[in-house]
């Protein structure tokens, strides 16, 4: 008969489970990812340990489970806690590497993009640590209550964080929430953070299984590691706790020349010749009225740059509607004093006036448009006073836009 | 004496709050010998059992070999209610405990094999041992023991719930194991003194009131007065052993 232990064949019991499980994590995120083309943001959300962590954490609760109604450390042996432990968990610790690598890069693969290894890495460690911890509850905890002990954790812990942003825990537990948009990239402080609590749990398992003998001071070690460490990189870096996300480089752009010159971030150059053709499509509507379509267009804007968006839709009506609006003056120096207010109201309708009938000449349905990105769009009032001038013949239109700008600019200055 | 498992000023309790279980207790177990540790219920039998097997750590005292050897290699133990490792099979589980004791895997299955076959349990290799009845596991035991080459085995009242048939296979099972391991057997019945052992201990509150040879033991029987269901035994060692521990206790 081979040499087996009882750890494989859990280890094959849950295989099934666990390869379901997988499927729908890859369906869920791989067909219907968000900013699937940048490489940052689609690692951050595949290489996300809590979904892996419910399927190995708890076959490692159940695992340990066994050894402890087995009272295998109540054996008197000379393998310590630690070495006894890993022997059970191994298996399922390289499975786990195994199955998050292969999440992670197979995501990657379908989405022709490269895989971020900081993000990976962190999200290995952090998986590990946890199927750790889900281990040694499974050791301290009898029976059945142990999986429930291990569910708990892993909501509490991993979960509400997500659904719930809680400031303290939001990226503590190493699962890069709301990393990242287009513009965002990953923030270093925030994976240090996510490494030193993913350590300190590690280390605080450990001291656990070393002291087990005395149970008061192993639970404590457990507990009391990760929360000390936790808080100490609460305070220390408190923005780290708080945001998965850092700005990007604005010179992370690869710019095309031409009649308008296009600037994309380097997962998006593909597809220059497709925002090429969205912008002379501009150029074509707005012609008529004397509205010149910026000389420079950047997803990442800057000085002179009017900046547009094209992910994570990656459609013509995004880039176009983004244009138009970043087109609009913003004219900082109207505020930069109080002013009387009925100025204040003609300069706010103003930019409200050019904004939407800039949307609107571009070819753009209001309902069409996430209101959520620009208010003056489905405002009705607003809409009423753009609806009568859109009916005007081109050149009146054009004089009413010129007097709006002037509006604008009368309070001194624009900045675009 | 050479090889002898010895036992120092052993304290143990269980909790701050809770009195002494074992009082300051010496004790010293030669090698190979066949011991019979008897006393009363709460008497501490199982709590010294477990700290001679490094289970359980002594609040003060110690627990060594008397040539230097690693205590933890060479004590076995088999706990009054035994458990299974789940999915395990008999065969699996005393590899595993060989690995356990500090035996490479490879050679740790090969000496499980070796000695189901000395302890009557080859036809229950594939058994898982949740299965197995409170006989069994003492088997177990001492095939686990002999795999790994315990010196000192400790079962605590392996036979208090096996009927005779049972009790009489153990004990002779218990008979064919080589001399190279010492085996320690807990008990409250002084009939077991009576044949089977070479060694007998009596404990009470924590403390050995008795220990010495089984012919000693018997000694203190012989001029002790019998009581009428002594005196309907026919077999005079377990009289005599009977009417012994009775004395012992006072």
């Amino acid at each position: 008969m081979p040499w087996k232990l009882a750890v494989r064949t859990a280890a094959l019991k849950v295989l099934a489970w666990i390869l379901v499980f997988y499927c729908a994590f890859l369906a869920f995120y791989l067909y219907s990812p968000e900013d699937s083309d940048y490489a940052v943001s689609l690692t951050a959300e595949t290489a996300r340990s809590a979904y892996l962590v419910f399927v190995f954490g708890t076959a490692a609760a159940i695992r340990t489970n066994t050894l402890r109604a087995g009272g295998v450390l109540a054996r008197g042996g000379v393998r310590s806690p630690v070495t006894i432990v890993l022997d059970a968990l191994w298996p399922l610790l390289v499975f786990a590497v195994v199955v998050q690598v292969a999440i992670v890069v197979i995501g990657a693969g379908l989405a022709g993009t490269g895989v971020t290894l900081a993000i990976l890495l962190v999200g290995l460690v952090v998986l590990l640590a946890q199927i750790l911890v889900a281990g040694w509850i499974g050791l301290v905890v009898p029976g059945g209550p142990a999986s429930l002990v291990v569910v708990v954790y892993w909501a509490v812990w991993l979960l509400v964080p997500r659904l719930a942003p809680i400031a303290l825990l939001n990226q503590l537990n190493g699962q890069f929430h709301g990393c990242c948009g287009g513009d965002e990239t990953w923030s270093r402080s925030a994976a240090w953070a996510s490494l030193a609590v993913a350590v300190a749990l590690v280390v605080g398992v450990v001291a656990a299984l070393l002291l087990h003998a005395d149970r008061g001071w192993s639970v404590t070690a457990a507990v009391g590691v990760p929360v000390v460490v936790a808080a100490l990189t609460a305070l220390l870096l408190p923005d780290a706790s708080r945001w998965a996300a850092s700005e990007r480089r604005a010179d992370d752009t690869r710019c095309f020349d031409g009649d308008v010159r296009i600037c994309l971030r380097p997962e998006h150059t593909d597809d220059v010749e497709r925002v090429r053709a969205a912008v002379a499509d501009l150029g074509d509507r707005w012609r008529p009225f004397g509205v010149p379509v910026p000389a420079t267009i950047s997803e990442a804007g800057g000085p002179g740059r009017v900046r547009f968006q094209y992910g994570p839709d990656h459609t013509r009506d995004l880039v176009l509607f983004t244009i138009a609006v970043n087109t609009v003056p913003t004219p900082v120096g109207c505020y930069r004093e109080p002013l009387p207010p009925r100025h204040d109201r003609e300069l706010v309708a103003a930019v409200d006036h050019v904004t939407a009938w800039l949307v609107g000449i571009s070819g753009l349905y209001r309902w069409s448009l996430d209101s959520a990105l620009v208010d003056a769009v489905n405002d009705e009032a607003n809409l009423a006073e753009v609806d009568r001038v859109s009916r005007l013949p081109d050149a009146e239109q054009a004089a009413w836009y010129q007097r709006e700008l002037a509006v604008i600019d009368s309070c001194g200055g624009r900045d675009v | 004496m050479s090889g002898a498992l010895v036992a120092e000023g052993l304290h143990y309790r269980y909790g701050r709050r809770h009195p002494d279980v074992l009082a300051g207790l010496d004790w010293t177990i030669p090698p190979g010998s066949r011991t019979v540790l008897l006393g009363p219920a709460e008497s501490g039998k199982s709590t010294l059992l477990s700290v001679l097997a490094q289970v359980a750590e002594p609040r003060r005292g110690r627990v060594y070999l008397a040539d230097g050897g690693d205590v933890a290699r060479a004590v076995g133990w088999l706990p009054q209610q035994p458990r299974g490792i789940g999915g395990l099979s008999v065969e699996e589980h005393i590899a595993y405990v060989g690995w356990l004791k500090g035996l490479r895997r490879s050679e740790a299955l090969a000496r499980a094999t070796a000695q189901l076959e000395r302890v009557g349990l080859r036809r229950q290799a594939v058994v898982r041992t949740v299965a197995l009845n409170p006989a069994q596991f003492a088997r177990l035991a001492l095939a686990e023991a002999l795999a790994y080459d315990a010196r000192f085995l400790f079962l605590d009242e392996p036979t208090a719930a096996m009927d005779r048939p049972d009790r009489d296979r153990f004990w002779n099972v218990l008979g064919t194991v080589p001399r190279s391991l010492a085996v320690v057997v807990s008990g409250n019945d002084p009939r077991e003194a009576a044949r089977h052992v070479d060694a007998v201990a009596v404990l009470r509150d924590g403390k050995l009131l008795f220990r010495g040879s089984r012919a000693e033991f018997l000694a203190l029987g012989a001029d002790a007065p019998a009581t009428p269901a002594e005196r309907r035994r026919k077999d005079p060692e377990k009289r005599a052993a009977a009417a012994a521990y009775r004395a012992v206790l006072g």
